[in-house]
This record gives C-alpha cells, structure tokens and sequence, in this order.
C-alpha cells in the first residue's frame, strides 16, 4: 500500500445502532440529544398528545361496532393512553437493547383496525386484547430478524414506504378536513370554515410565526379550532355532556374483561404485524434522517430496536386493554415541523399520556375532538412525511427496474384508497395487506423489489483503449453500474472521477501497454475499482504539488493528478508483478 | 463538451457546459487562446454547468492564466458548480483564480481592478 486517507466523518449510528452524536441538521431547533427548557418541553409533549388524540378514533369504533359501553370505550382509550405513554417513552431510550433513542410515539394504529374489528365481534374485547398481545409478541420476535432483512429495505424501498406512511393517511384526513364519513354526503359550509381556518392558522404560524409560537403552531391551530367548532355549533350537545359528565380522575384497571384467543385470527394478526413493523421501518428511518446531517442510509440494527419497543407497546397495549399500537408517523411530521426532535419530549410526551389517562375529563376532552380539526392537523403533518419519503427516495440513483418497483408499487397502493371497496369481500387472513395503501405499496414494492434484483451484476467490467476513449465513456458506465446498483450519485461521481483521472495520467504517462482493464464492485457499504494493466505502476504523492511548482512547471500535473485520484479514494492499494498491475480504488458507501 | 463564446465590452467570456477532460482540453485551450490574443487580455470563464473537470482542464486554465497575467491581464470564474468548487479546492487552484458567483460581479471586476 502506498497511499491511504479515510473520510473523517462516519456518524455512530452507522456503527453500533445507537443514537451517539450524530452531525445536527441546522434547521433543528432542538436535536434528539439537546435538553429544552422544562415549560417548553411540557408544552411541546401536550402538543404530541394532542397528535396522539386524533387517533383515538379507533377504539371508540370498535366500541361502537360491537354495540358496547361508554364505559367500555373510556377504558380501552385509556388503556390505550398508558400503552402509548409506555411506548413513546421505551421508543426514545438512547441505550440497551430495546428503543431507537427517538421521538417517535406510538398511536393506536389504523393498520389494526380490520382484524381488531374482527377480533372484538368474533370473540369479544377479550379476544380482541389477547390477539394485540399475540401480535405485540410476534413483532419482538420479529424485531430480532431485521437486521438480517436489510436486504428487503435498500434507502428506495424505504423511502418509498415513508412517503406511503403519509399518503395511506390522506383519504382519512381529507374525510375529516371535509367532515365527512364517507364520499357522497354533502359538505357543510362551517366544517371548512373550521378545516381551513385550523389549516391557515397552524400553517401560518410554522412559516411566519415569531418566537415559540411558530413552533407551537398545531396546538395553537387545534384550540382555535375547538373553539370555532363550538361557536359553529359542530360539537353536539352529546359530545359536550361527555365531557362535563366525565369524572376528574378513575382507576381504570379494573374494568378489564380478560384475555382469550383465537388460532384462526393468528395469520391476520401476524400480517397486521408485518404491516406495524414496516411502518416503524419508515418512521424510524425518518427520525434517523432528520437528526443526522451525514444520513446516508437506513441503520436497520437502530430500526430493530425501534421495532422492538413499537412491539413491546403492543405487548402493553394488549395486556391492559388498549387498541393495537405502531409508530404515529404524523407525529414525526409534527417533530420535523417544529424543527424539535429532543427525546426529552418524547418522555414528556408518554409521562402526559399516562397522567391524563387517569383523568377522563381531559381524554374525553380529547375524544371528542371535530373532525375538520382533526383534518387539517393530520394535512399539515402527512405533508412533511411525503416529501421526506420522496426525498429518501431519490437520494439514490434509479434506473428503469427500480423506477418500475416504486411507480407500480405507489399506484398499487393508491389503488387501495381510491377503490377500496373492491378489497371489501377478501378473506380474512388477507385482508390486513390490502387494509391500507401502505401496507400494499410496502409488500408490493419489497416483492418487486427482490424479483427485480434478478439478473444485477454485483460486479461489472469496462475496457479502455489510452488515446481512443474519454472520459464520457468511462462516466456513462458508471452511471449505468451506479443506477442499478441503486447507489449513491456522488459516489459513483467520485469514483468515476478517479478512474478518468488515472487514465488520462496514465495515457499522458505513456505506463500503460494494451488497454486498461476496470472492474467495478458495489455492495450497500462499498464500492470497489480493480484497474489491471500491462507496463510500469504509477505512483500516488501524499503531497500535493504547490501552486508555485505547477505554475513553473507542467510535468508537475501528473503528480496533481495522482494526488486527485488520492484523494478522492478511501483506501488505494498497488502492486505489480511481471509488468502487470493492478490498482485497486476502495470508496465507502 | 460545449464551448461557446460572448463578449461585453472589452471582457470576452467563455461559457464551458459538459465534461472538462483530457479529450475536450485541446479544443478549450484553442478557444481560450483566441480569447487572450488582445492585450491585457480579460477573460471570464463562466462554469455554471460544468460538470466535471480534470487535472488536464486545470493544466489548460493555468496555461492559460500564466500568459494572460504576464501581459497584465486576467482570467475570472463564475459560478463553479459543488463538485468542481471541490477539484479546485483539493488542488489548491482556489487560491489561484478570482472567482465568482454571478457573471455580472465577475465582469465589473474589471472594471473596478482596471
């Protein structure tokens, strides 16, 4: 070896799946280690409550459709709560095996809806717990697996199900921006009053908001938007009585009906699972791009542990008698909208969702929050997921078959939301692939993705004829190489960049007999240039030439450009034996 | 790799668009030449969508830049994109060249530099 330099920054998430210091975006107010003031912090964590309530829906229909309680559907909200708590502050644990160290809460999930559904009519509310507890213990097994499977999440694939994260979201909250509860009913002129009045609000005051105030824009929108409600008569006086009728604190526990289970729901649970588990894969992978500057990759190691405690919350969920829980990707909306990812919230965050779950006045409160708030709450926080989801996605390059893999699987999904009556009558065991755009785009697109990867050279190999070729030879074959490699655009430039500058060195030389034979490797973490040829080594200075010696001397730009080639590599090593060489350009990825 | 040409006042430009390598240099270097024949010679290279730039289209750049500042003259660069910046920065040929970020800032330069 006679030339060597390493890229000083690596970021320590990439080495042991933990958040260490990571390089802070400069749009973050406040990163994932930094410690807010504590009134702050509090405001902040309500604000993520107030997230969290929206999808409190869920357990008040499941209540509803199997004819139960009041009493029943207040007990899973707060059992619901305590779960969510729970996870949101064994999500952020920074240390140990379980938690990705992120702002990141769960919320009762809308991927569980169709098997809890099923669940609580065929077996009751007990089935419904005993399943939720069967499918938070598959997802920590399952959590110990995914390191294994990076392979089903290259940076596209997960790009992909960010934006899915946010899309499958849409049909939901534009029904509630419209106040509607299915397509086809008439809009009422004061629901979008209060949608786009909350809408103008929250958004007017993340972009023009001085101050703190900017940042707690979707609390403040959300009050606004409760008090129009009110003047606007959209709240009944049914959802009013609820909440003066509502105790000020209960002790909850001891409404639970038990647990039981049932083998024929196991396979729709553990879909819905899998379904959980790649929403966490999309959500976590947001957090680790928001909080790291230097973000390249997805770290699956992070992401198993992410999984790990979305899993446990379930495990929580169904023991105490909550609705399922994956992670709230509108939360980490909210997180990149507030430019405030401090783990510090999310434990705020969990410790307010266990208090208030204590006090029915204010989860009622919450439970009967109108829908056109709701909308315009979850409209402005899907926003931030697509793009981020989009933006994962092209931060790599893409030739035709990935093109194919993420344009079929989008409109697949789409097609769920736009018809999804059409997937109404599937059987039970298959229904939770097609019970959300998400969950179809994500299993479409990881089984494309694989079928696709058929037939792609890990290694590919380019001749070079010195005074016949240039270098637009050499960085259409990169390019190529790069896009179906699915790598990253400067380094593929880099490399390109080094291989033209060694044959342009090497033919002005006069080193090299023959044609220059160059074989490129690619695998997620490396990309690798083998140069073999006939004639003399070149050599690579660790000094540059100054500019006093290159401007007195032009013989001096054949050691400038051994010099670019040095440092534009990681490692370079060179041998020769018997006139023939090889040179070997190593580039992490 | 495109080269193509202006004039404003007595600053003559040249627009590089493509890949600067060892098989675009002669034609560069001819272009720029013919641009420096006038003395003192003011030259603005303008860089905007120049992708790439090799140690042979340094050599040409400071060929160039030897022989127009011997006849009291000077050549400018606008708008280097990143990864250019980047070969100009690892090679230490920043320190060398005034550069700009707007064509119009690089012309007035002379102006002011008479």
């Amino acid at each position: 070896m006679i030339g060597k330099s390493d890229r000083a920054l690596k970021t320590a998430s990439r080495v042991n799946g933990a958040v260490g210091i990571l390089p802070k975006p400069p749009n973050l107010i406040y990163g994932v280690n930094d410690r807010p003031p504590i009134l702050f912090t509090l405001f902040m964590g309500f604000q993520h409550v107030c997230f969290y309530a929206i999808s409190l829906s869920f357990p008040v229909i499941i209540v509803r459709a199997i004819g139960g309680t009041d009493a029943q559907a207040t007990f899973m909200i707060s059992m619901s709560m305590i779960a969510g708590g729970i996870g949101a502050i064994i999500m952020a644990l920074p240390k140990g095996p379980v938690g990705s160290g992120y702002l990141c809460p769960p919320v009762c999930s809308p991927t569980n809806l169709a098997a809890a559904l099923t669940a609580s009519k065929f077996g009751g509310l007990s089935l419904l717990y005993g399943m939720t507890l069967i499918s938070g213990v598959s997802e920590t097994i399952f959590s110990r697996l995914v390191n294994k499977l990076r392979v089903l999440f290259p940076p596209e694939i997960t790009g992909l199900i960010v934006a899915m994260v946010g899309i499958t979201v849409i049909r939901v909250a534009c029904l509630n921006f419209l106040g509607l509860d299915q397509v086809g009913t008439p809009i009422e002129p004061k629901v979008l009053i209060v949608s786009f009045s909350t809408l103008a609000v929250i958004v007017g005051l993340n972009i023009w908001g001085k101050g703190k105030l900017g940042l707690f824009c979707v609390l403040v929108g959300m009050v606004l938007g409760y008090i129009l409600s009110y003047v606007l008569g959209l709240m009944s006086s049914t959802d009013i009585a609820a909440v003066s009728g509502a105790g000020l604190v209960w002790f909850p526990f001891l409404y639970h009906p038990g647990w039981s289970f049932s083998l024929s729901l196991v396979i729709p649970y553990l879909i819905v699972m899998v379904c959980s588990a790649v929403k966490t894969v999309g959500d976590i992978t947001t957090c680790q791009k928001i909080n790291n500057a230097k973000w390249t990759r997805p770290d699956m190691k992070n992401i198993g542990k992410g999984i790990l405690a979305d899993g446990l919350s379930d495990v929580a969920s169904g023991l105490l008698g909550g609705t399922g829980q994956s992670t709230s990707s509108s939360n980490v909306g909210l997180t990149i909208a507030t430019k405030t990812t401090s783990r510090v919230v999310a434990y705020a965050t969990g410790g307010l969702l266990i208090i208030i779950a204590f006090i029915p006045k204010v989860s009622s409160l919450f439970a009967i929050m109108p829908k056109p708030v709701m909308g315009a709450s979850l409209i402005f926080a899907i926003s931030f997921m697509i793009v981020s989801g989009i933006q994962i996605m092209t931060s790599r390059m893409l030739d035709t078959r990935k093109i194919i893999v993420i344009g079929v699987s989008i409109i697949f999904g789409i097609m769920v939301d736009l018809m999804p009556e059409a997937f109404a009558n599937l059987p039970t065991w298959i229904s939770p692939v097609f019970s959300s755009s998400l969950s179809t785009a994500a299993i479409t697109a990881i089984c494309l993705n694989l079928i696709f990867r058929i037939g792609i050279a890990k290694s590919q190999t380019i001749e070079l004829e010195p005074k016949v070729d240039s270098s637009e030879k050499i960085f259409n074959f990169m390019e190529k190489a790069g896009a179906s490699w699915g790598a990253r655009k400067e380094i593929i430039n880099q490399a390109a960049s080094a291989i033209n500058e060694f044959f342009e060195s090497a033919t002005g030389l006069n080193i090299v007999k023959g044609k220059i034979k160059t074989e490129v490797s690619f695998d997620e973490f490396n990309l690798d240039v083998n140069i073999t040829y006939d004639g003399t080594l070149m050599e690579f200075p660790v000094n540059r030439p100054s500019a006093d010696e290159l401007m007195a001397d032009e013989r001096a730009f054949t050691r400038l450009s051994a010099f670019l080639i040095n440092s534009r590599v990681d490692k370079i090593k060179s041998s020769a034996k018997d006139g023939h060489c090889h040179l070997q350009l190593h580039f992490d990825h | 790799m495109e080269i193509r040409e202006n004039k404003s006042g007595n600053v003559d430009i040249v627009y590089l668009v493509g890949r600067l390598d060892a098989y675009a240099a002669n034609d560069v270097e001819k272009k720029i030449n013919a641009a420096t024949e006038k003395t003192p010679a003011c030259l603005v290279v303008g860089m905007e969508r120049l992708e790439y730039i090799s140690s042979s289209g340094l050599r040409v750049l400071l060929a160039a830049l030897k022989k127009v500042r011997k006849q009291q003259g000077d050549i400018r660069l606008t708008g280097l994109q990143p990864y250019v910046k980047e070969v100009f920065d690892i090679s230490g040929f920043t320190q060398l060249f005034k550069m700009f970020e707007k064509e119009d800032d690089a012309i007035k330069s002379f102006s002011v530099s008479g």
